[in-house]
């Protein structure tokens, strides 16, 4: 038992005098580029984002001018009533020469 | 030069700053990145992730803490997401390998070697790197800046934010806690 608690204790000690950790050589070397490589990929992503943004609003402007505006008739209301209750000059002409 | 020479350069874009930032603080970043993940190649990249995220934020660096404090703190968190992302990666490893997709992934890192670890104590710092990975999160945090990174009670008050009477407490049960851990691993390998 007493073997055991001093198998644990210098366990529990064995992290002492360790000596500090140093990084590889040129550390700030390959931070440097790591972060010129990040800053490239986000132009590039950003370029695309925009390029597809204009092409987006370039294929909807095309169809919008090419489609032709349909053209609602005009209607007039006394016109319509008119030839609804077959009031146009024509036919009160017609009907008189029958007449 | 000091800190807030430094910083103040930094963000007026003096790159000779940040580099003399990244170089006080480089070695202690990537020590303590290592404890927790293990492995050296990852725990590079994360100590350059930390320097990345220093450059992007200095302007929101309030100047409340020390710098060197508010970089550990960076350090730590990043450590313990790699850590998470690690372990969500071996969770989707294990349901590949059981559709049967060759599972890539490295097993733990318990026969890890620690380079900073005297020769005569590797075998045994292995052993108790492997008890530390049990713990609770803010028990390992305590336990490991404490014995690997050598900091004081103070220092890591301040660079978990929290009291000192709560880093005591912790590291009271984190030793607690590893004793008995270390006695059940102990008396199993006697028996066998």
């Amino acid at each position: 038992m007493k073997d055991i608690e001093k198998e644990i204790e210098k366990t529990l000690n064995s992290f002492d005098e360790n000596k500090a950790v140093k990084v590889k050589p040129y550390f700030y070397t390959r931070l440097t580029a790591r972060m010129e490589v990040n800053n490239t990929q986000t132009n590039i992503s950003l370029k695309w984002s925009i390029a597809a943004l204009v092409l987006i609003v370039l294929v909807n402007l095309v169809s919008l001018l090419s489609i032709p505006a349909e053209t609602e008739e005009e209607f007039d209301p006394i016109e319509m009533m008119a030839s609804e209750y077959s009031l146009t000059n024509s036919d009160i002409y017609n009907t008189m020469i029958e007449e | 030069m000091k800190d807030e020479k430094l910083i103040s350069g930094m963000i007026n874009g003096d790159e000779s700053a940040f580099k003399r930032i990244v170089e006080a603080y480089q070695d202690k970043t990537y020590s303590i990145c290592l404890g927790y993940l293990k492995n050296e190649q990852d725990a590079e990249d994360t100590a350059q992730e930390v320097f990345i995220a220093l450059f992007r934020s200095i302007n929101d660096f309030d100047g409340q803490s020390e710098l060197s404090t508010w970089i550990y703190r960076i350090a730590i968190n990043k450590s313990l997401e790699q850590l998470r992302k690690q372990k969500a990666k071996k969770r989707f490893g294990f349901l590949s390998s059981l559709f049967g997709q060759e599972d890539q992934l490295e097993s733990a890192h318990s026969d890890f070697d620690h380079p900073g670890i005297k020769l005569e104590n590797k075998e045994r710092a292995s052993v108790l790197f492997g008890h530390i990975e049990k713990l609770p999160e803010a028990q390992r945090n305590v336990f490991l800046l404490h014995k690997l990174e050598d900091m004081s009670y103070k220092e890591i008050a301040q660079v978990l934010n929290t009291t000192l009477s709560s880093v005591e407490s912790l590291m009271f049960r984190a030793k607690k806690n590893l004793q008995k851990s270390l006695k059940d691993y102990y008396q199993n390998d006697k028996m066998l």
